[in-house]
């Protein structure tokens, strides 16, 4: 606790500096790089040590980056501009990679062939429930919610409500595992298969796009065939530009173990411009990097993982914190009643899907009762799917829909992880003696 | 993409200068001398840049100025690393004269020949519509990178003796002293010359003093909380990492939400963290050490896609000029300083002072993050030319005197006279 009021009083001295600095520049109307470079800084010292607030309280660190991020962010004390934040999306795509990178590497191929049922009956199963029910819901009560809604959206909507609503976030998922330790059943069972759900939800969304598109707004739109094929040629590409990424930091790992710090960030960067300019999945690219690098060469692979621990916290403090500074606290004012109705269904149906996805694929126990809880984080996936849904609709109820989306999916963002972080522990898998290779607290 | 791509490159740069192959090639003497002022990676820089090939477009390029926010951040915390009390205590006579030397010959030598080219020479310059507070502020930054030199002796060394390595101490810790003076100076006088909204000249002192006063009070504060924080982070790897990168982000990024310069923060912030008891404090030390040929090298190169080399013909003749001078100068009062500790005032090393300071780099990006002019970068092209115009010299001399290649680790000077203080005052060989 002593620890906790030390950092705490480092804490407000931070911000204190911060804030005297920005008085004094808007003072003298300084208008430099400065502000990104303090933002990151900010968003690194600060967060830090609110997570360490948080922990004290039993909370997951990863919790206190998003309110942190939140609390400095331009909603509340507008530390953090929001013209920074478009600076700070290099950030996140590195940390997207590293993150994708590390879920591959605790992919275990003898594990996933052993519970191949489970993963896949409680992947599809939950998809499927939270898919039909959240847009089901939608339909009928979108129109009632939202009073500027023409008839002819609301079943557009609701297919994108659905999806949206099935996602969930791999990176909160690694980022808890690796802070609790945990390295039991439920770990496994959850990173497999929110790594094998990001995937299907990403092909749906595709698919559900098109579907809705409309012809106008020029987004999603194109004949089906042509998809389809883009799906693949796309999905097919990732995994083998993913194989040799993975083959080649394997096979020269050992000529360049002195310089692996700024290798690893190379990869990172290099499978984030790879996936933008030929049109591959970058999130896809480095989780296969991580499974054959994992599976076929353990021993060589693991100095590139050890260094992936020791650089992950500060990308982890960074790009969480600026998940929380672009949650604007103002959305959920408008909408919050609606939005908690959201969070309530999607969590109900993922306990009922995972439940019984999970006793269909012969897991029991303690795991099989709270694995449900490793879905209910969203993060960046579903803040990305969301901005490519608005496209589709350029009107007031577009907004409004708009606003409906980005309040259930902060609050998703700030509840996942402590519930997640609950199920674990109420599993009896926290500090289960992890191996993971990395996390945002080895101390 | 393209700020991608441009990080792609800055790393891929990075990886090949820290390879062991760079480091093999960096024992023979030419090289050396090429590699230590960071010229191959500023050329690099050009080269890729949008002066180059444009592999990196202008727009790409000025979206990394908040990485050389960070940089310059860290190179002026390595520049005060070198500032512990007990340095100053040990400091020989010599080296204080001749830095003292120094600083006022640039004074009065590179800034009399800027002011006289900059304001009486050429009435209408092709850098663009210079203010007189930006005059001001150029021939300030040219005074000020005409202080020292650089720290690499090895490739100028033609024996190990007693009285050559005694010199090579002495111009190791005299260059030392002259870039913290030189960041010093540089942060006092960019904050001291600003213009008003209409472009007008004007110097508040008291917004100047409250400046200071801030930027002391906060440097203080973020060097008790780096302190506390580093005790709390432990021996967990990561975490003293992220308080490492947060602590050099934080100083960069708010003293220059301030106005103030970050390698002027960021040399205060060292000075008050060397002097702070606690092997934490140490352990950030070392940190900041171990990634310094990275942070040079990305230095460099950044360096080299931000100048400007249409400089034009006012800007090759402040390049000569200065160049020429800092020839006939440096070897002077070096000479001097060998014949006043034993020498005979005709060593090789004599040469080493007419080598620019890497800092002037550094410094000159300083001024292209603080000003939205597009004449600071063709400012930066000048002192970047002056640098390779003063390599000539000693190069030349190096090459004609060529010697056996260098021991690989630690440095014979070293070595020798197991100078602590003098190490303690010197940059690094590769920074300056």
């Amino acid at each position: 606790m002593r620890r906790g009021y030390l950092t705490g009083l480092l804490l407000a001295l931070v911000l204190g500096v911060v804030y005297v600095a920005s008085l004094i520049g808007a003072r003298a109307s300084v208008i430099n790089s400065g502000s990104t470079t303090a933002s990151v800084g900010l968003l690194l010292l600060g967060g830090w040590m609110f997570g360490r607030i948080v922990s004290v309280f039993g909370l997951p660190k990863i919790s206190g980056y998003l309110v942190f991020g939140v609390f400095v962010g331009p909603g509340v004390l507008g530390l953090i501009q929001k013209a920074d934040l478009p600076q700070l999306q290099l950030i996140n795509d590195l940390a997207i990679s590293m993150i994708a990178l590390v879920a591959g590497g605790e992919i275990k191929l003898a594990m996933v062939r052993r519970s191949w049922k489970a993963i896949v009956s409680v992947t599809l199963l939950q998809t499927v429930a939270v898919f039909v029910g959240v847009g089901l819901a939608a339909w009928l009560l979108l129109p009632v919610v939202i009073e500027t809604m023409p008839a002819e959206m609301s079943w557009r909507v609701a297919l994108l409500f659905g999806v949206i609503s099935a996602a969930s976030s791999p990176a909160a998922v690694v980022a808890v595992l690796a802070e609790l330790r945990a390295h039991g059943r439920m770990a496994q069972l959850a990173l497999s298969s929110a790594v094998c759900k990001d995937l299907v939800v990403v092909s749906m969304f595709t698919i559900v796009l098109a579907l809705v598109a409309i012809p106008e707004s020029g987004a999603g739109s194109g004949s089906h065939e042509g998809l389809v094929s883009l799906l693949v040629g796309e999905l097919g590409m990732s995994v083998v530009v993913g194989v040799v990424v993975g083959l080649g930091l394997s096979r020269f790992v050992r000529k360049l173990e002195d310089q692996l710090p700024i290798i690893v960030v190379l990869a990172c960067v290099g499978i984030g411009v790879l996936g933008r300019a030929a049109g591959l999945e970058p999130l896809l690219v480095a989780l296969v990097a991580g499974l054959v690098m994992e599976n076929m060469y353990p021993e060589r692979s693991d100095p590139i993982f050890e260094t992936l621990e020791e650089l992950s916290l500060p990308v982890y403090c960074v790009f969480f914190a600026v998940a929380g500074a672009k949650i604007d606290l103002g959305d959920l004012g408008s909408v919050w009643m609606a939005a908690v109705g959201l969070v309530v269904l999607r969590a109900g149906l993922l306990w009922a899907s995972v439940g019984v996805g999970a006793r269909i694929g012969g897991e029991s126990g303690a795991s099989a009762r709270w694995l449900w809880t490793a879905f209910v984080p969203q993060a960046g996936v579903s803040l990305a799917l969301v901005s490519i849904a608005t496209q589709v609709f350029d009107t007031a109820a577009g907004a409004e829909v708009f606003t409906l989306f980005l309040a259930s999916i902060a609050m998703h963002e700030l509840l996942g992880p402590i519930l997640f972080s609950t199920g674990l522990t109420r599993a009896g898998e926290r500090d289960s003696g992890m191996r993971l290779k990395t996390g945002p607290d080895r101390g | 993409m393209e700020g991608f791509l441009a990080l792609v490159l800055v790393l891929s740069v990075s990886l090949l200068a820290t390879s062991n192959t760079a480091a093999r090639l960096r024992r023979s003497r030419p090289i050396a001398l090429l590699l230590s002022g960071g010229w191959m990676w500023l050329l690099m820089g050009v080269a890729i840049g949008p002066a180059g090939l444009g592999a990196v477009d202008q727009t790409t390029t000025l979206g990394m100025t908040p990485l050389m926010a960070f940089v310059l951040g860290w190179v002026g915390l390595m520049i005060g690393l070198g500032a512990h009390r007990s340095v100053f205590g040990a400091l020989p006579r010599a080296v204080v004269r001749l830095t003292v030397l120094d600083i006022c010959m640039s004074v009065i030598v590179a800034g009399g020949l800027s002011w006289l080219i900059l304001f009486f020479i050429d009435g209408r310059f092709q850098f663009g519509d210079l203010t007189l507070a930006d005059r001001l502020l150029v021939v300030g930054l040219l005074v000020v990178c005409a202080i020292g030199w650089s720290m690499e002796t090895r490739s100028l060394r033609s024996s190990l003796d007693e009285a050559g390595a005694s010199l090579s101490l002495t111009v190791r810790g005299s260059g030392g002293l002259g870039a913290l003076v030189a960041v010093g100076l540089w942060g006092a006088w960019d904050l001291l010359v600003s213009a008003d909204a209409s472009g007008n000249l004007a110097i508040d002192p008291v917004h100047v003093m409250q400046v200071f006063v801030a930027v002391t009070l906060g440097v203080l504060l973020l060097g008790l909380v780096t302190r506390s924080a580093l005790r709390l982070a432990g021996d967990a790897s990561p975490e003293l990492l992220t308080v490492f990168l947060g602590v050099v982000a934080l100083l960069a990024g708010v003293s220059m939400r301030m106005g103030v310069p970050a390698i002027l923060a960021g040399m205060l912030a060292g000075v008050l963290l060397t002097n702070l008891a606690g092997k934490e404090v140490r352990l950030f030390e070392r940190f900041l050490l171990q990634a310094e040929h990275v942070v040079a090298v990305v230095l460099s190169l950044v360096a080299g896609m931000l100048l400007d080399v249409q400089i034009g013909v006012v800007g090759v003749m402040l390049a000569v000029i200065l160049s020429v001078a800092r020839l006939l100068w440096k070897p002077l009062i070096v000479a001097g300083a060998s014949r006043s500790t034993g020498g005979t005032g005709k060593e090789l090393l004599r040469f080493v002072g007419v080598r620019q300071s890497p800092v002037a780099v550094a410094l000159g990006v300083s001024l292209v993050l603080d000003s939205s002019g597009v004449w600071a970068h063709k400012v930066l092209g000048v002192i970047v030319l002056t640098g390779l115009l003063s390599e000539s010299v000693p190069l030349w001399k190096t090459l004609e005197k060529r010697a056996a290649p260098m021991a690989t680790t630690t440095t014979p000077d070293l070595e020798i006279s197991g100078g602590a203080p003098e190490q303690a005052v010197s940059d690094s060989e590769e920074v300056g």
